[in-house]
């Protein structure tokens, strides 16, 4: 019997070395945060906070922040948007944590914290999107292969191909690299069909992108 | 890819038989190619799309990204232009906002019919051809990207400028003088 009480409280006891384990697993920084928020915080990454603001560019991005720390998902907030058309505004313990200087918009799409100048600039940048991309000759690598093409293209008239044409049928390789490697070649080879036509219309009407009464 | 569990097998499937036929019939007029990055990730396609004739797209060429869910084909793939398309049915980030890609469930515009939405029997050949018609008539009733909305609508010129502008930036071709510097 006295064997049995004994297995129970050292069941007991072990329950609660668990739980002080456990819940002293947390530092104490997340323990102030979470204190201060009244709940658990989930993991937010810029990355989350920009996929909801570009979606919902009126949307304040503390607003989404918050409720993005309350649900930890962009879908679950997404749909919150939807279906309530608006997040509720964090209380003031939020800023404490997270203050509003260190967010600062990058994107002129949440404009109405910063000046009137940045504002300005902002709407007219938005429209074509002030950093340059990376083209796709140099997404796919093909530097080397345009270089090559402007020295014989004048020579190599005759085997001029249409990026349509590279878009038609083609060989099902039986093992898979041979396929990676023969849609690879499609795709660069559609860029530089592409790439030739433009330059060729180029050359005999000057700059039809210049022209805006034609 | 054992991690998906076993719909990812049927979706693993159909996506390679769908690649197949893009492969070996070849897209309608050769207007895309498509087809996954890596075949370790069949869940993650590439397609180059051409710019359809008569419209500021013409003679570009644009890459999109595709991304299928694990239970495809019973949910649709995700659509990403990459770098982004400046048009009003793109959202600035680049996914694409286009009817055929949502289930009859989700409805972000209110503006679709059911019967033109997402259906295991449409297909990435179906879906990129409504994408290519789109280019060429921008739905504005339902705008993903407000700024291009109103620029199509007020500044037509202005709009195609920028259109044109992208596609010779993206193939390295010497731009306008206008946008040389």
């Amino acid at each position: 019997m006295s064997e049995f009480v004994n297995v129970a409280v050292a069941v007991v006891v072990a329950v609660f070395i668990f739980r002080w384990a456990t819940s002293s697993s947390e530092t104490p920084e997340q323990r102030n945060i979470r204190t201060t928020l009244g709940f658990k915080p989930k993991n937010v990454t810029q990355d989350m906070i920009d996929t909801v603001t570009t979606m919902f560019p009126d949307m304040p991005v503390d607003n989404i922040r918050y409720d993005l720390l309350r649900t930890g998902n962009v879908e679950v907030t997404t749909n919150k948007i939807i279906e309530r058309g608006y997040l509720d505004a964090p209380p003031a313990s939020y800023f404490r944590i997270y203050p509003r200087a260190d967010l600062q918009p990058q994107q002129g799409a949440t404009a109405t914290t910063t000046s009137t100048q940045t504002n300005a600039a902002a709407s007219s940048s938005k429209l074509q999107n002030r950093k340059k991309d990376p083209s796709l000759i140099e997404r796919f690598h093909l530097e080397s292969r345009v270089s090559s093409e402007d020295v014989t293209t004048s020579e190599s008239e005759s085997k001029v191909i249409t990026p349509e044409e590279v878009g038609k049928k083609s060989v099902w390789e039986s093992n898979p690299e041979a396929r990676e490697a023969s849609l690879k070649e499609r795709k660069a080879q559609m860029i530089l069909a592409a790439r030739r036509r433009l330059q060729e219309q180029s050359k005999k009407a000057p700059s039809p992108t210049a022209t805006g009464s034609d | 890819m054992a991690a998906r569990g076993s719909g990812a097998s049927t979706a693993a499937r159909r996506l390679m038989k769908e690649y197949m036929d893009l492969t070996k019939n070849g897209s309608p007029d050769g207007m895309f190619t498509a087809g996954p990055i890596s075949e370790s990730d069949f869940f993650t396609w590439e397609a180059l799309i051409c710019g359809p004739k008569d419209t500021p797209f013409e003679g570009g060429v644009f890459l999109a990204k595709l991304t299928f869910p694990s239970d495809y084909p019973l949910s649709p793939f995700k659509m990403k232009f990459d770098p982004p398309l400046f048009h009003p049915n793109v959202y600035p980030d680049g996914t694409v906002c286009i009817s055929i890609l949502h289930t009859p469930g989700d409805d972000p515009t209110h503006y679709e019919q059911a019967s033109e939405r997402w259906s295991p029997v449409q297909c990435v050949e179906k879906v990129i051809l409504s994408v290519v018609s789109m280019l060429a008539e921008p739905n504005l009733e339902s705008g993903a990207n407000i700024d291009c909305c109103k620029l199509y609508r007020d500044n037509k010129e202005e709009y195609e400028r920028i259109v044109r502008a992208k596609v010779r930036e993206q193939l390295e071709v010497d731009l306008g003088e206008d946008e040389a510097q």
